[in-house]
């Protein structure tokens, strides 16, 4: 496979395992996002498939090429990849065209590529003017335009949505991505935010404290998340600790399934919002309703024990639930969106009772 | 806020437009100007066969010399100064450190101590010229030897002493550029030669030519060097006018012309800036790339840094101090410290009035903003690019005609003679001091008072501190720092000072610029050299200043 791909990188600072292990592909013409908390080591691994740091053992090849480990270094500009920052990093005395066209060899047509590809942003009008005038967007768009100039086999993107207002964001991402895919460039985005990866990407690796913890498909990772980290990643999560009992976990308001865990086992049984759903049989008792609009998040209260649950409810399906505080709901568990993990050391973090971010 | 107005607190009171502090920042900026003003002015006056005597003869040279000075100056420091700023932001090698403070140092040593020397140590009978007569044999008219009292020679000593102005800024720009910038350039094919070339160089462009500007404002304002050296230039001209032509108003119109220069200058340096906008387009800050140089690159960037050092400072630091060894025991008595003193005295008066008159003017635009402020703060702020002795000679004009009209009216009305009241007295001097060094007090002044914002005083107030108590506890606490800073910047820059002093100083007034100035001219430089490593040691008090507030100016930088 072509494109990206990063086998067994790791990089160290000062002692401290930034990225450790890290294997990675990204084909050409692929979107990989690598999701994580800050200070995962997302970064670094961008950074070291730009050349911007070199990795301390591990292989990086490009295109085929290797250009990191075995005692090869091949330098950022020679890699053939682009990058674009979170705050796009136009060069400020050049105008919006010299900025495009920085990085394309001298030549009669120089110019003219440049306008091209100003053209594919539709910011060919502004080609004149410098950074300082164009709005957040279309930095970012010129910002892609002078990472693709050089038809690079490689696209980094760091964070390169989040400094734009969220409606804004959509519509360029898909814009932005759909053009890479277009030129059959290999993508590699880094972001924090779930919902932007889950949205843009064809796959996602989620990364934490140095290592890639899962990577696939988004829905893949949202239906079968690999343990706890990764399913509260992508929606706030009920968290209830349980123990194994007959091959089952109680979470009080039902019966998950406990596959492959010995009974006597502490686990926490995760509960995304929306598979909790309203109408069943379990007894649970609405403490407070906060409405979103398109849906509603209800505060659930056991009856007997002390477990609070939060209940995702689309707009208009119950409203009897979604108008009455104090009122007694029925409720039943979707399994879909129900998970087991057995709780491995305690992280004071996983001992609270309800998700929140 | 009109609670709070009704509570009492009246924060946010409504003005007449011209109320005490428009006013006193107006007073300021007219007292201020009036010396530049005078010597404008005198463009109008005939001066007789003095000008055309002066056109016809050595006009031209003026002109040509100054010109040539500016360039090979202007040309020196950047060289040196972006040079040696991009080694120490951007590579590591050994030593990398020290040199990164010890580059400001010869802005410590005053451009004629360091003329003085060299001159000594490389005229025929110098050190150097002895020494290679006597190791290869040779006699006079046997080898060649450059001319160290020459353009050349002056260029050099004023490159080496204030390629500091351009080091300064060219890294406070590198520190400053974010390293995204630059890693985009890498990727997009530039390699690390060629991002500097590019990105790098071209975004510190302003910067560099501010810092060039600067020295070239110091070049042209030079009186000890090139009078030295023999080199014609406006500064000496001015003075062979006046005290050997005798003639005042040719002098001024001299001192016009050199004004016109200066003007020009300050009209580069706008437009130096002008164009693409350079404030940043990202904020994020990573450390500096470094790029670790080794072996011969190492050494190569080792003595990049450190040849400028060695010449501006260490060598001729050493001698003064090597002489002075020798003739300190002769040389420090009475009147050494009688010229010790003086020149701690007027260094002092001159801080306290400067920063004192900083700090009205910078509350006044901070009180009442607007274009009327703004104005009286950029005209009186001007003297700081005016060279010493067109200030002095525009000071001169008006005292002279003060003292002259009260003389006359008290001898018609009164029948005494009050003779000289302000010229040559120590307020004729203080106030060219005020006059020229106002802009360095008032720029460390406003950035001190720019941390302060008007919410902390609105906060302070609103926890019941009236204006005084916010004053004495918020204001004083945060702002002395930057006094501190501004009054020892213009307490060094007054003893460095010479032409102005030349010409204002009462009479049998010494200072250590003074003595240094005419021991050395009378080719008694052993004995200057007491007198001339005094003012090195006070300069050094700035610099040290400087190289903490640079070590600091990039947060995670280290």
């Amino acid at each position: 496979m072509l494109g990206l791909e990063l086998a067994g990188i790791s990089r160290s600072f000062a002692g401290t395992r930034a990225v450790d292990h890290v294997d990675l592909a990204v084909a050409p013409g692929e979107v990989v996002c690598l999701l994580g908390p800050s200070g995962c080591g997302k970064t670094t691994t961008l950074r070291i498939a730009a050349g911007l740091e070199a990795a301390d053992s591990g292989q990086v090849r490009i295109g085929g090429r290797v250009v990191d480990g075995g005692g090869a270094f091949v330098p950022p500009e020679h890699r053939r990849v682009g990058l674009v920052f979170q705050d796009y990093a136009l060069f400020p005395h050049l105008t919006v065209l010299d900025n495009v066209a920085f990085g394309l060899p001298a030549g009669p047509d120089r110019a003219g590529k440049a306008r091209a590809l100003l053209t594919r942003v539709n910011l060919a009008d502004r080609a004149a003017d410098h950074p300082h005038k164009l709005s957040g967007g279309e930095q970012q768009r010129v910002a892609l335009a002078r990472a693709l100039a050089p038809a690079p086999l490689l696209m980094l993107l760091d964070e390169p949505f989040s400094g734009l207002n969220f409606r804004l964001r959509d519509r360029i991402g898909e814009e932005s991505l759909s053009l890479l895919r277009a030129a059959g460039t290999a993508t590699l985005m880094v972001t924090h935010d779930s919902d932007e990866a889950m949205r843009l990407a064809d796959r996602i690796a989620v990364m934490r404290a140095g290592r890639v913890v899962q990577s696939g498909r988004p829905l893949d990772l949202y239906d079968r998340p690999a343990d706890l980290f990764v399913a509260e990643f992508f929606s706030e999560i009920n968290k209830i600790r349980a123990v194994v009992e007959n091959g089952v976990v109680d979470t009080g308001i039902g019966l998950l399934p406990a596959t492959g865990l010995a009974n006597g086992t502490s686990v926490i049984a995760a509960v995304r919002p929306e598979a909790i759903r309203p109408g069943g049989s379990a007894p649970a008792l609405a403490t407070a309703v906060h409405p979103m609009g398109a849906y509603a998040l209800v505060k659930l209260k056991h009856p007997v024990r002390d477990i609070t649950y939060l209940m995702r409810v689309e707009h208009g399906a119950t409203p009897e639930v979604s108008a009455k505080v104090g009122a007694r709901v029925g409720v039943s568990l979707d399994p879909r969106g129900c998970f087991v993990f057995a709780s491995e050391g305690d992280a004071p973090g996983h001992a609270a009772v309800m998700g929140s971010r | 806020m009109t609670s709070l107005a009704d509570n009492g607190l009246r924060i946010e009171r409504r003005r007449a437009r011209f109320d005490g502090w428009t006013i006193a920042a107006l007073l300021i900026a007219a007292l201020a100007t009036l010396p530049v003003a005078v010597v404008a002015a005198s463009i109008f006056v005939p001066s007789g066969d003095a000008w055309s005597h002066l056109a016809a003869t050595v006009l031209f040279d003026y002109f040509a010399n100054t010109l040539w000075l500016m360039a090979g100056v202007a040309l020196l420091t950047f060289v040196i100064g972006v040079s040696t700023a991009w080694l120490v932001t951007m590579c590591t090698f050994p030593g990398r450190r020290i040199l990164e403070w010890a580059l400001v140092l010869p802005l410590a040593m005053p451009a004629y101590a360091v003329a003085y020397t060299y001159a000594e140590i490389l005229d025929y009978a110098g050190i150097v010229q002895t020494w290679l007569r006597a190791a290869f044999g040779w006699s006079h008219g046997d080898y060649w030897f450059p001319e160290v009292r020459s353009i050349p020679g002056a260029v050099l000593m004023l490159g080496l002493v204030l390629y500091p102005y351009v080091y300064m800024l060219a890294r406070a720009a590198f520190l400053s550029q974010s390293v995204c910038l630059l890693e985009i350039s890498r990727t997009l094919g530039s390699g690390p030669w060629r991002t500097f070339l590019r990105v790098g160089l071209p975004m510190a462009r302003p910067a560099i030519v501010t810092g060039i500007v600067l020295a070239l404002m110091e070049t042209i304002g030079d009186y000890g060097v090139v009078q030295h050296f023999s080199v014609s230039t406006f500064s000496t001209g001015i003075f062979r006018t006046w005290y050997g032509l005798g003639n005042l108003t040719a002098a001024t119109q001299l001192a016009a012309l050199l004004l016109g220069v200066m003007f020009l200058l300050l009209a580069v340096e706008r437009l130096g800036r002008g164009g693409a906008a350079y404030h940043h387009t990202t904020t994020r800050y990573r450390p500096l790339p470094a790029f670790a140089l080794r072996g011969a690159k190492a050494w190569g960037a080792i003595a990049a840094c450190i040849v400028p050092l060695l010449l501006g400072f260490a060598v001729p630091a050493g001698l003064l101090a090597t002489w002075a060894v020798q003739t300190a025991p002769r040389i420090v008595d009475g009147g050494f410290w009688r010229a010790s003193l003086n020149s701690v005295t007027v260094a002092a008066l001159a801080a306290v009035l400067a920063v004192a008159v900083a700090l009205v003017l910078a509350f006044a635009a901070r009180m009442r903003p607007g274009a009327t402020t703004t104005w009286a703060t950029r005209l009186a702020t001007l003297g700081y690019a005016v060279p010493g002795a067109v200030v002095a000679v525009g000071v001169m004009i008006p005292f002279g005609w003060f003292d002259n009209t009260v003389d006359s009216w008290m001898r018609d009305h009164v029948g005494v003679s009050t003779g000289l009241l302000l010229s040559g007295t120590l307020a004729a001097m203080l106030f060219c001091y005020v006059v020229r060094f106002l802009a360095i007090s008032f720029n460390a002044v406003e950035s001190g008072l720019s941390r302060i914002t008007p919410n902390m005083d609105r906060a302070a107030r609103s926890l019941g501190a009236g204006p005084w108590a916010a004053l004495r506890r918020i204001h004083t606490p945060l702002l002395r720092g930057s006094l501190l800073t501004a009054a020892v910047l213009v307490f060094v820059d007054t003893m460095k000072e010479l032409p102005a002093t030349l010409i204002l100083r009462p009479f049998n007034f010494d200072t250590l610029a003074i003595r240094t100035y005419e021991l050395a001219g009378d080719e008694r430089l052993a004995d200057a050299s007491t007198y001339a490593l005094s003012i090195v040691l006070f300069g050094l008090l700035p610099v040290i200043l400087l190289s903490a507030a640079i070590a600091r100016s990039r947060p995670g930088h280290q």
